[in-house]
């Protein structure tokens, strides 16, 4: 099993970054933590928006838990980093909205 | 207040004799033109003449004061009386739904307030509708991120209740932070945007109620 260290460094160089869905802004993950509950896991994404520095939690299913293998596919780390840059853009798009996705930004800079 | 009610009376009377009591129709056309203080006393004699529906089976029910009478009682709004006659006054209290016999025969609809026929319908008024929902989005091709429509119509959904929008991921159903409520006629409309290349299956939900899948290919 890797240790959620290891799973932060794998996903790192995929998820770190500035991200353009093409709206006229970016969204830049500076870092992110990995944290395991049972056969689940969130992955917490510092994110530079236009409007400041945000905790961006995102929640996964067990089903991405074997993240945690050994060998993990190539498939499944690709396919994690692109939920996770999805649900970032979801989360900037509709934290205004839906109280469900406004509870997952924590406010870092005040 | 009290002239209120008289010209209501009175408006009620005249619809009556319009609806085919000719004895009474002199009558009431001069009372139209009659004094105020000659109304009262006419009026009581059309408002009077009660409606009656012969809903079978020897059964007859009278209609007086705008309210339908079943064996001496008033039925209330959305009341349902089933003694092997069933019987059942629509919430709205306009419409009322017989039925005499057993097995498959239709409810008999009827118009309270001429106690006319409104025809027959299968299913029982007061069956619980089972939900369901509909689900059709504007586009099934866009781009990564262009906003499209997924609108459609719920029944045995309450007005107000929250649908919200799914997508398969990975074999999983994942809840979209897209939500909205569905309208009074039982519609709603949903602004979605779509992050994730290649075909989506969505499904709109509401509770446990599904609707149908459909795809959408982003590009």
């Amino acid at each position: 099993m890797l240790t959620v260290e290891e799973v932060r460094d794998l996903l790192a160089p995929r998820v770190v970054g500035a991200w353009d869905q093409g709206g006229g802004f970016t969204l830049e993950v500076v870092d992110l933590e990995v944290v395991q509950r049972g056969r689940q896991f969130s992955v917490y994404l510092e994110v530079v928006a236009p409007d400041g520095r945000w905790l961006v939690r995102c929640d996964r299913g067990s089903g991405e838990s074997h993240l945690f293998n050994p060998c993990p596919p190539e498939t499944l780390l690709a396919w994690v980093a692109t939920a996770l840059r999805i649900e970032m853009f979801e989360w900037w798009e509709t934290k205004g909205a839906e109280r469900r996705t406004a509870k997952q930004g924590v406010r870092l800079d005040g | 207040m009290t002239s209120t009610h008289r010209r209501s009376t009175l408006r009620t009377a005249t619809v009556s004799v319009l609806a085919g009591t000719a004895l009474l129709a002199p009558a009431a056309a001069a009372l139209a033109s009659a004094p105020a203080a000659e109304r009262p006393a006419a009026v009581r004699t059309v408002a009077a003449k009660p409606v009656k529906i012969d809903i079978g089976a020897g059964v007859t029910v009278t209609v007086k004061d705008g309210k339908p009478y079943y064996n001496g009682k008033a039925l209330k709004p959305g009341q349902i009386v089933d003694d092997g006659i069933y019987l059942h006054l629509s919430a709205d209290g306009k419409r009322l739904y017989s039925k005499t016999q057993g097995g498959g025969t239709p409810y008999a609809i009827w118009d309270v307030k001429t106690g006319k026929s409104l025809g027959t319908q299968k299913n029982s008024p007061t069956a619980p509708v089972k939900a369901a929902l509909t689900a059709k989005p504007s586009a099934t091709s866009v781009k990564a991120w262009q906003e499209l429509r997924v609108s459609g119509k719920a029944t045995g959904i309450k007005a107000g209740t929250k649908v919200g929008l799914q997508q398969k991921q990975r074999g999983a159903w994942k809840t979209l932070p897209a939500s909205t409520t569905v309208n009074k006629s039982g519609a709603y409309s949903l602004r979605v945007k779509l992050g994730l290349k290649g075909k989506n299956e969505l499904r709109i939900k509401s509770g446990a109620t599904l609707s149908p899948v459909f795809t959408v290919t982003v590009r």
